[in-house]
């Protein structure tokens, strides 16, 4: 009894030392992305209405780095979770290209000037998000069970259909926006309606809130759904909860920054290697890392080419890609 | 002698009916091309333009073959031109598969007003147009010239400084190397975004702040919105002299901005009117 007393106090203090360390890491890495920049503002220089506003765009952009960031990789701990492989991320599932097809429909029909306004791009990412998963869900169920197999195929091919439906719309749609189409699926973290970072904010933590409640069954589902259903998990009701929550993430996310990729794939990886398999440490330092990771990349993709910006997504793959690559002969060597 | 007399015939066989005029037949498959031909008077052999294609207006109930960026090569086959338009970093694949199909292709690629009057100038070869051509680029340099007197004559610190923006999501921006930048420079503006150093990139949004130009012009309709709303109404921007003039314009013509072809110079105009409003 004083042995699991003792392993319970360790993790406690484990987790306390992780969040703590996280949590400084994020403030320091705020803290220089809030005075990096093309355009130059000395830490101890007196404000003007100028700087003062360039520091609130920054402000404002590391917000959403942080929120996207965290909210892909929390996608990603789910659907690894979930589907009990650690190379799952919102792709896989076509989740993020479901979003990025009710986006670009909502550009291209934005630039037939009858349904732009705030407020729709998130709407139809979303939408997008919800209506993949769920088709996608369906397609995959054999008389009222998901087998994990049929939800993994499924979920590729959606991907694969839901990509030529881009592809589809941007060559079909008027020349001067598609080029842009192209680029908003590199990913841009630059915003400029604090209304759609706030609907981001709440979808996310909203997201990350629900994925820690049900981390215990989260926790279930690693020894295999069969064993999960034994302990008592509803687990049919419990996916249907839980991939609908990583699908609202997603779109929130592809809604206000693009497709980023690599995000949701490496960072619960990594943080898997640190804090272990736990969810209930695992969701709110994957959380965390991943907001680090993203902010990092961003400050780079706004800082290293001025006056010019690098999209976002290819920071991403190109730190991320090599790192991955790192990881996976790491593993495979022990 | 004999041999050179049958050779000349067959060349001269051959080739008359490319150059007979009025048969002639020529597909088009950009929007500028086109719109270059038909200022050349070759608007009647046109056997097939883009679904793109829109200007002259005329020109939308001709034949079409496919899309700008997806030409349908077995159209253009099948309409046995003598002659194909096309442009050159886009439609190199396209041009190369017709090429090897024996197609007399034409792809002009200019990069700058200089490489736009060669480029007519080459087209008007090409179909018998010299005449046509070299008057159509003499009008276009006069009315150049014409613009550029008035704003020669204005001092440097009182040219307008302009960001134009090509498009908001994200924000591109046009550098040093683009028709744009040179006909912000031609309409007597100063570009803000020229040290990019390419002609289109995503351009840092927190520069345009610290630039603050005096105009700012979307190459794009802002929709729903007025243009003065969609730009000031971004968190941070609302501070920029553009704004607080209410000088942001989307009302321009964007093929007039965007098409390398004779209507770059109403766009040229158009921006001079905006620049000193």
């Amino acid at each position: 009894m004083k042995d699991i007393r003792n392993i319970l106090e360790d993790r406690r203090k484990k987790s306390v030392k992780t969040a703590v360390i996280l949590v400084s890491l994020l403030l320091a890495a705020a803290f220089i992305s809030l005075y990096s920049g093309p355009a130059k503002i000395g830490l101890f220089e007196p404000l003007n209405t100028m700087s003062r506003q360039i520091l609130y765009m920054r402000l404002f952009r590391i917000m959403l780095a942080v929120l996207v960031g965290g909210g892909l990789s929390v996608a990603g701990v789910i659907l690894q979770g979930l589907l009990r492989n650690p190379l799952c991320e919102p792709y896989v599932l076509g989740i993020s290209s479901g979003a990025s097809v009710g986006a670009v429909a909502s550009i291209v029909l934005g630039a037939a000037g009858t349904f732009i306004g705030l407020g729709i791009l998130p709407i139809w990412a979303f939408a997008g998000a919800a209506v993949t998963f769920f088709i996608v869900y369906r397609t995959a169920e054999v008389s009222g069970r998901v087998p994990m197999q049929n939800l993994l195929l499924t979920g590729v091919i959606a991907g694969a259909l839901l990509s030529s439906i881009v592809i589809f719309i941007v060559s079909f749609s008027q020349q001067e926006t598609l080029h842009s189409i192209i680029w908003w699926l590199l990913g841009n973290l630059q915003i400029f309606d604090g209304g759609l970072l706030f609907f981001v904010a709440v979808m996310v933590v909203a997201g990350t809130a629900a994925a820690y409640i049900f981390s215990n069954e989260l926790n279930a589902f690693a020894l295999g759904e069969e064993e999960a259903a034994h302990i008592g998990v509803d687990i049919e009701r419990m996916k249907m909860v839980l991939f609908l929550t990583a699908s609202m993430i997603t779109g929130a996310a592809v809604s206000a920054a693009g497709m980023i990729g690599f995000v949701g794939l490496i960072v619960p990886h990594f943080m898997r290697m640190i804090v272990g398999p736990d969810h209930k440490i695992l969701i709110p330092s994957s959380f965390l890392a991943g907001g680090i990771f993203l902010l990092v990349c961003d400050t780079a993709a706004r800082t290293l080419m001025p006056p010019a910006e690098i999209p976002v997504g290819v920071i991403t793959a190109v730190f991320g890609a090599p790192f991955f690559i790192y990881m996976l002969r790491k593993k495979s060597r022990l | 002698m004999k041999k050179l007399i049958l050779t000349s015939l067959a060349v001269f066989l051959a080739a008359a009916p490319a150059y007979a005029a009025g048969t002639m037949r020529i597909v088009s498959i950009t929007p500028s091309t086109t719109e270059i031909a038909c200022a050349l008077g070759l608007e009647g052999n046109l056997a097939g333009v883009t679904t793109l294609c829109d200007y002259p207006p005329s020109v939308t109930k001709k034949e079409k073959v496919g899309t700008f960026s997806d030409p349908n090569i077995e159209k253009i086959v099948m309409l046995k031109p003598d002659i194909v338009l096309a442009t050159g970093l886009e439609q190199a694949q396209a041009v190369e598969k017709m090429k090897r199909l024996g197609l007399k292709v034409i792809s002009v690629e200019p990069k700058d007003f200089e490489g736009l009057f060669r480029s007519i100038e080459e087209i008007g070869r090409a179909c018998g147009k010299e005449k046509e051509a070299s008057g159509l680029v003499g009008d276009m340099r006069r009315s150049l010239d014409s613009i550029r007197k008035n704003t020669d004559r204005i001092d440097a610190s009182l040219r307008p400084k302009v960001y134009f923006e090509i498009w908001s999501d994200p924000i591109m921006a046009a550098g040093k190397g683009s028709f744009i930048s040179e006909m912000i420079s031609l309409a007597g503006g100063i570009n803000i975004a020229d040290d990019t150093g390419r002609p289109f990139s995503q351009f840092s949004a927190e520069l345009v702040v610290e630039r603050d130009p005096d105009v700012i012009i979307l190459g794009y309709m802002a929709g729903g919105v007025s243009a003065a709303q969609s730009v000031g109404g971004r968190l941070g921007w609302g501070g920029i002299k553009a704004v607080k003039a209410g000088r942001v314009y989307d009302d321009i013509d964007i093929d007039t901005l965007f098409r390398p072809g004779p209507r770059l110079i109403d766009g040229v105009r158009a921006l001079n009117d905006r620049f000193y409003k």
